[in-house]
């Protein structure tokens, strides 16, 4: 399989946090979501693979090549909207697109424009006036206004509105049409990536808890209602996480090895990504 | 890199006013002596700041980390810094000579090397601060140029007061003789010494 995006082994060592041994594998063609709550090393693992920050040990590539040759003809074909970081605030729409049309060489004024139509921003306004949901806005636009094959996006649905964040996933979807195309987005709004995802990457505290298809996810994953005494019964391997309430308990469990007849119900990513980290507190 | 420069000349014209009104008021200062160096230093105090405050509009947005998602270099990003810093001082050299030659009373050749004098110290003052503030950041680089712009200042006074004069004419000489090649000279190991500040730089 050809990837877009891999990590082998990454990791990145701060006083207060490490990243550690991060395996992550983008299929060509394929949406992944990267999920986990805040400081769990989402953003730290996005400035890796930009090279924003230099890792301690592993391999980064993109398209094949290493991500510390070459980069600048790498990120031609990539598409970045960060949290954080935006064009220069005093600036509009107009004179953002003289900019990028001398950074990208394969920058489309047209498609910019045309996509700002779209999300109906002011050409005119300076961005210090836009709201945050139009700051992101411009930056997916401008991610996409280029031959981008990777839209790498940190965080770039939180804190817009539901309507927003429709019409932004739509636009994934329609980018992601093309089999070349793939898309490496990071959300703590797990319902956004259950909706368009084909694979979901869980990082906590540093480290990756899973990797898989979004379908795997869920095929294999529900969750148990059962009392103390039944739960004795069941094998502790098949068990991800439990909660206790007054009526009893709730597992997150791999729902095809369970022998016997016992409750259990869909768990969703959210679920298996709360059961996760509850297990990881005990 | 073409792109970057732009982006500094779109960020610095909302700027200008302040700058305009500035050397409005010196011009008709020199207007009125038939002198313009002293607008011509003004200016190219000017264009050493300007860049600066570039700096910190970008400093501002983090433009610098997302614009190294974009296809530029870390060596881009410093490299039109300088190149900002030296089409300011250039051009505000021009239209100090120009000035002089024009509708000033002195000597062609004097206003020249005049003015010659001060865009090396421009330049010198821009490699020197430049460094600072891309490992320190502009807030921290701000104080420094307070400083080496005062420092030289203070020891002039400290040396008079012991009763050290001014080196003599000939020294004087071999110094402005010297300038273009000490200025080239510091002016590239400042850029050396950025990039590879830079290359280390962590998001």
């Amino acid at each position: 399989m050809e990837y877009a995006l891999k990590l082998e082994n990454v990791t990145k060592e701060y006083k207060d946090f490490k990243l550690e041994h991060v395996n992550i594998n983008l299929p060509k063609g394929a949406i992944m979501g990267f999920i986990g709550e805040n400081g769990a090393g989402k953003s730290t693992t996005i400035k890796l693979i930009m090279d924003l920050i230099s890792r301690d040990e592993g391999t980064i590539t993109i398209f094949g090549k290493d991500n510390r040759d070459d980069m600048k003809s790498i990120k031609e074909k990539i598409g970045v909207v960060m949290d954080e970081s935006a064009f220069p605030e005093n600036l509009n729409a107009v004179e953002i697109n003289s900019i990028m049309k001398r950074i990208y060489k394969t920058w489309g004024e047209n498609k910019f424009y045309e996509l700002l139509g779209k999300f109906s921003i002011n050409r005119n306004k300076p961005v210090k006036k836009y709201s945050r949901g139009m700051r992101m806005k411009l930056s997916i636009a401008a991610a996409l206004s280029h031959n981008s094959e990777l839209l790498i996006m940190d965080e770039a649905t939180s804190g817009l509105d539901p309507i927003v964040r429709e019409e932004i996933l739509d636009i994934f979807m329609d980018f992601i049409q093309d089999e070349n195309h793939s898309i490496f987005l990071s959300s703590h709004i797990i319902s956004d990536l259950e909706k368009i995802c084909d694979y979901i990457t869980f990082i906590h505290g540093g480290k990756i808890i899973f990797s898989e298809t979004k379908d795997d996810l869920l095929d294999n994953y529900g969750i148990l209602k059962c009392s103390e005494e039944e739960f004795k019964k069941i094998d502790s391997q098949i068990v991800k996480g439990i909660r206790r309430n007054k009526f009893g308990i709730e597992a997150l469990i791999l729902k095809n090895e369970i022998k016997g007849s016992y409750v259990v119900d869909k768990a969703s990513i959210e679920d298996i990504m709360i059961f996760h980290i509850k297990e990881q507190v005990q | 890199m073409k792109g970057l420069i732009i982006k500094d000349f779109l960020n610095l014209k909302k700027h200008s006013k302040y700058y305009i009104i500035l050397m409005i008021f010196y011009f008709i200062l020199g207007i009125a002596n038939e002198d313009f160096i002293m607008f011509g230093s003004m200016i190219i105090v000017f264009s050493a700041i300007l860049p600066i405050t570039a700096i910190s509009y970008d400093e501002k947005n983090n433009w610098d980390s997302y614009a190294l998602t974009m296809p530029i270099s870390r060596k881009d990003l410093i490299v039109s810094r300088y190149i900002l810093g030296i089409i300011l001082l250039i051009s505000s050299f021009f239209i100090t000579v120009l000035l002089n030659v024009v509708l000033g009373s002195g000597s062609y050749r004097e206003s020249i090397l005049a003015s010659s004098a001060i865009l090396a110290v421009g330049i010198i003052l821009m490699s020197v601060i430049f460094p600072v503030i891309f490992k320190y950041g502009v807030e921290k680089g701000r104080n420094f140029m307070l400083l080496i712009v005062l420092a030289p200042t203070g020891a002039a006074m400290l040396l008079s007061k012991f009763g050290l004069t001014l080196p003599d004419k000939e020294v004087g000489k071999i110094l402005l003789y010297s300038l273009p090649l000490i200025t080239v000279a510091v002016f590239t190991v400042s850029i050396l010494i950025s990039v590879s500040i830079y290359k280390k730089k962590e998001f």
